[in-house]
């Protein structure tokens, strides 16, 4: 902890003695981070090995940019983060100062004519549904957790969920944004840069999301988001998730299938699958929708994981391909004709409705999952205390995904009982978007002893034996990458590090952001 | 447990913050999504139940040690057990931060890390058998010209526990001499101990000191048995979880019941033992204290161990008691509050198991007023929120809190005992 006394007397300044602090255990907290275990140069615990300067908890954007500009000063790195769930938070040099932005949570505003929410970078999706359900919308959640931060999701990270089908990706989601430039500048994206109001990203003022996120985002590489509006869609469903009940045996406390429907389907093989999410796609009715393999639903589904084989002799689960999907509309006509559709599909693709949605809990299960993803993916670490989502992650057409499985399973299926559930190399979670003719596969399912570094170097091993051959035949995307990681997948993709490197001197010039999980120009 | 026990948990936070939060599909509000308020309040990641748990990590690494500010990050808790069930949907009993931080204190006054302020409760209940710095003597003032039988002298089934915070507050005695004539008027052959009832001592074991919290366990069970008891009886919703969660992780066989008045009350009323002849018309919320609700769970012991599947399957063997805080009690005060006669019930937001913590607990009313007020005020707000006249109650510690809120901050709002309703309506 070696900034200097000058910087952090002006950082106090600025967000009052009360909101800063260098004292030792409070930073090494804020040094801990989903999956840093697993990092090749870490530490071997989620502890990650920089220690960060100073941390700040600005309680406005003049505070923010109050905070850059005392970085910019004396030549200190910084890196913003909401809700902080995964390494991409974590600092990657000694002495960032770490901003965290817990202080800056409202909903400012709720446009119900234009059909968007003004939110700061703390508020969660689940507050942000709650609050636009009552007027009957709904944003796009991201599916790694409803504690997480939509502002985040959409301007910096990502942007996958199980509404992706209807809403598309996230990422077309931010509309005005207020943006805290590297440099100190405040920058308003959109209409907001004309002073029009927030409900347009592309303008009349400057369309910059392209430079601001990209597709999956700069991961706090790039200045601080402090204010997004977020696209909201239509919910027909109750103005409050209808849960009753006491976890773990939640239940549905109305009936709500007159505006929304929910099923579970299995098909033979993932070509079949594949041509109705291209069917479903085309017909535009579905309103959310993830395809799993067979063995992700299990781990998922709480009631359903006692399917899984705890001994190599115990049966082994189906591997039939699942859609998870819900049909919705407020009018009853409509819903119907969507099922008469879908049914059509499942018909002519083999298709069939899963009797897993009658025992007890599934269906509200996979409500709440498609809805409000609560623990769909947190709640996978009931079987060992460690897991990733991402073995392998791909973005491609459904069919080039499928490829890029089938050429994976093998290897997959030699890791089962060592770091992969028996039975359950088939593990992945793919929301769509575009139509279903996109997919982000996310091929998950793998596990670790987090306390047992043989368990961890045995799943860090199946890591690089699933992915060298595909990032040889050069069908690996990365998502959340590093900067070393962007400047390899860079050479073989267009050079789109060369890019980002560009990007970052002219917003960056003085590397105030820390771009370990971005870019570093040097 | 040691610190060093609770290593694994320690090292198994996924960091995921589910522990801020009222969980996801629960939540109906932006303004009440929260449920912890140490981090509601003092906002670093330190003080939610993942940062203390990180804490843990950090301190048995060796990475940091203890010091003042550390230990000043651990007792700035109530430990409300919010974070331990917002965590244990995805955990399980990987992490349990509750008892991390539990673990942490004892640590912190193994070590002399201790609060000037804990340290004069420990001082009163050492002189005076009480963590109110009041004279022993007076303790069964509140009973004078009840005439109820006293156990040091007759044998009786069932004790009522009057506990250290109603029994000196002259405020709160009419909901410990509403209850025990209650217990008068359903028939219930019980007794007290008037000024020889000696504290619970589960504020002990909430500010880490353990050796203090078993001496009082063992003294209290000894003397109750001896007096033939079989049943312990409480208006207080802290003591009730002392006695049924806390006890029986150090007395191996209790085999004295724990309920708490509302549990009785709720019988009487069913069985016509009490009946309510007059109106009440009151539109009211009822907050659930902690120790009554997800941390007044039975107490289930687990000496099991961590067993290896293929998979990498982490199982608990036999499996660990699911404690998702479901089983506290949670109807019969609302039950008692449905049958008086012109009560209205509304419920909050944050309710049963996700109940926002009053702010008394975990020593943080003795050496942090401020964030017990603050936490308060959060609840009154809440409470207001719902329309309600007045806001009830089960607890003395809670309600003593919540006027001292409502004080503070100049509301016009009533905070009431069910117990003290229950009689506005004999």
């Amino acid at each position: 902890m070696s900034i200097a006394k000058d910087a952090y007397k002006m950082l106090e300044s600025v967000v009052g003695p009360e909101n800063i602090s260098q004292d030792p255990t409070m930073l090494d907290v804020y040094s801990y981070h989903f999956l840093a275990e697993l990092q090749r140069k870490g530490t071997g615990t989620k502890f990650v090995p920089h220690k960060p300067g100073a941390v700040v908890l600005p309680g406005s954007v003049e505070q923010v940019q109050g905070i850059i500009s005392v970085c910019n000063r004396f030549g200190l790195k910084s890196k913003a983060h909401s809700t902080s769930f995964g390494s991409w938070n974590a600092h990657s040099w000694e002495d960032v100062v770490i901003i965290d932005l817990r202080r800056m949570d409202k909903i400012l505003e709720i446009d119900e004519k234009n059909m968007y929410a003004v939110v700061e970078p703390y508020v969660t999706w689940a507050q942000l549904q709650a609050e636009a359900m009552k007027l009957g919308m709904t944003p796009s959640l991201a599916g790694v957790g409803c504690q997480t931060s939509p502002l985040a999701n959409v301007t910096c990270g990502l942007g996958m969920g199980p509404f992706n089908i209807s809403m598309g990706f996230n990422e077309r989601h931010a509309l005005g944004v207020e943006w805290a430039l590297p440099n100190g500048e405040i920058l308003r994206m959109g209409s907001l840069g004309s002073r029009a109001g927030w409900f347009c990203g592309d303008g009349p003022g400057p369309s910059l999301r392209g430079i601001l996120r990209g597709e999956y985002g700069n991961l706090g590489g790039l200045g601080v988001v402090t204010k997004c509006a977020i696209k909201l869609f239509d919910w027909p469903g109750p103005s409050e998730i209808p849960i009753e009940g006491m976890f773990p045996k939640l239940r549905l406390s109305e009936d709500i299938s007159d505006r929304l429907k929910y099923f579970l389907i299995t098909f033979s093989d993932r070509e079949r699958r594949n041509e109705a999410t291209r069917l479903i796609g085309e017909a535009e009715i579905a309103y959310q929708m993830y395809a799993w393999g067979h063995g992700f639903l299990l781990a998922a589904v709480p009631e359903l994981s006692h399917l899984i084989p705890r001994n190599p002799e115990d049966k082994k689960p189906p591997k039939d391909p699942v859609l998870a999907m819900s049909l919705a509309s407020n009018s009853p006509d409509e819903l119907l004709y969507q099922e008469k559709v879908l049914m059509k599909i499942l018909d002519k693709t083999g298709g069939k409705l899963s009797d897993y949605m009658n025992i007890l809990g599934v269906a509200c299960t996979i409500f709440r999952y498609l809805t409000r993803p609560d623990y769909l993916f947190s709640g996978l670490a009931r079987f060992a205390s460690g897991w990733w989502i991402t073995l392998f992650d791909f973005v491609g057409t459904p069919d080039s995904i499928t490829e890029v499985q089938k050429s994976a399973i093998g290897t997959l299926e030699k890791w089962e009982g060592k770091n992969i559930l028996l039975g359950c190399a088939d593990s992945y979670c793919q929301p769509m978007y575009e139509g279903a003719h996109v997919g982000y596969l996310d091929h998950s399912g793998g596990y670790y002893d987090v306390c047992d570094t043989e368990s961890r170097q045995s799943y860090t091993d199946m890591i690089m034996e699933i992915n060298r051959p595909l990032v040889e035949k050069n069908i690996i995307h990365p998502t959340i990458a590093s900067n070393k990681a962007n400047q390899r997948a860079g050479m073989l993709m267009s050079n789109f590090h060369e890019w980002q490197k560009k990007i970052k001197a002219a917003f960056d010039p003085r590397s105030v952001s820390d771009g370990g999980y971005y870019i570093e120009v040097d | 447990m040691a610190l060093e026990n609770v290593e694994k948990n320690a090292l198994r936070c996924l960091r995921c913050s589910n522990c801020k939060w009222v969980p996801g599909a629960h939540v109906k509000s932006w303004r009440f999504a929260q449920i912890c308020p140490s981090i509601f309040k003092y906002n670093f990641h330190a003080y939610s139940g993942g940062g203390r748990v990180i804490t843990a990590a950090s301190i048995i690494s060796g990475r940091t040690e203890l010091t003042d500010e550390v230990a000043e990050i651990i007792y700035k808790c109530q430990l409300c057990g919010g974070c331990d069930i917002a965590c244990r949907p995805s955990m399980g009993g990987f992490v349990e931060p509750l008892d991390v931080i539990r673990e942490l204190r004892i640590k912190a006054v193994g070590e002399g890390f201790l609060v000037p302020e804990h340290m004069m409760a420990i001082e009163s209940l050492k002189n005076e058998d009480n963590m109110v710095q009041k004279p022993k003597a007076e303790r069964g003032d509140w009973a004078e010209g009840l005439d109820i039988k006293n156990i040091t002298q007759e044998k009786a089934e069932v004790v009522f526990h009057a506990g250290c915070k109603a029994s000196f507050d002259r405020d709160l005695w009419g909901q410990i001499r509403g209850a025990v004539l209650l217990l008068k008027e359903a028939g219930v052959d019980f007794g007290i101990m008037g000024k020889d009832e000696v504290c619970c001592g589960g504020r002990a074991y909430s500010i880490g000191y353990m050796g203090e919290f078993t001496k009082y366990a063992e003294h209290n069970i000894e003397t109750w048995k001896n007096a033939g008891v079989k049943k312990v009886v409480t208006a207080c919703a802290d003591g009730f979880g002392a006695l049924r969660n806390l006890y029986p992780k150090v007395i191996e066989e209790m085999d004295i019941e724990v309920i708490h008045i509302s549990q009785y009350l709720d019988e009487f009323i069913k069985e016509g033992k009490i009946k309510f002849s007059k109106e009440v018309p009151m539109k009211v919320t009822y907050h659930d204290p902690c120790n009554l609700g997800r941390l007044g769970e039975a107490y289930a012991k687990w000496d099991g161990v961590e067993k290896k599947l293929p998979g990498p399957i982490v199982e608990f063997d036999p499996p660990k008691p699911e404690r998702y805080g479901v089983n506290g009690v949670y109807e019969p005060p609302r039950n008692i509050l449905k049958s008086i006669p012109g009560i209205e019930l509304v419920e909050m937001e944050r309710i049963r198991e996700h109940s926002w913590c009053c702010g008394a607990g975990g020593g943080a009313i003795d050496a942090y007023p401020d964030f017990a007020l603050s936490t308060a005020k959060e609840r009154i707000e809440e409470a207001k929120s719902t329309g309600a006249e007045a806001m009830a109650t089960a607890c003395p510690w809670c309600i003593r809190n919540f006027r001292d809120a409502v004080e503070k901050y100049g509301y016009n709002f009533p905070v009431y005992d069910v117990i003290d309703l229950a009689l506005k309506a004999m």
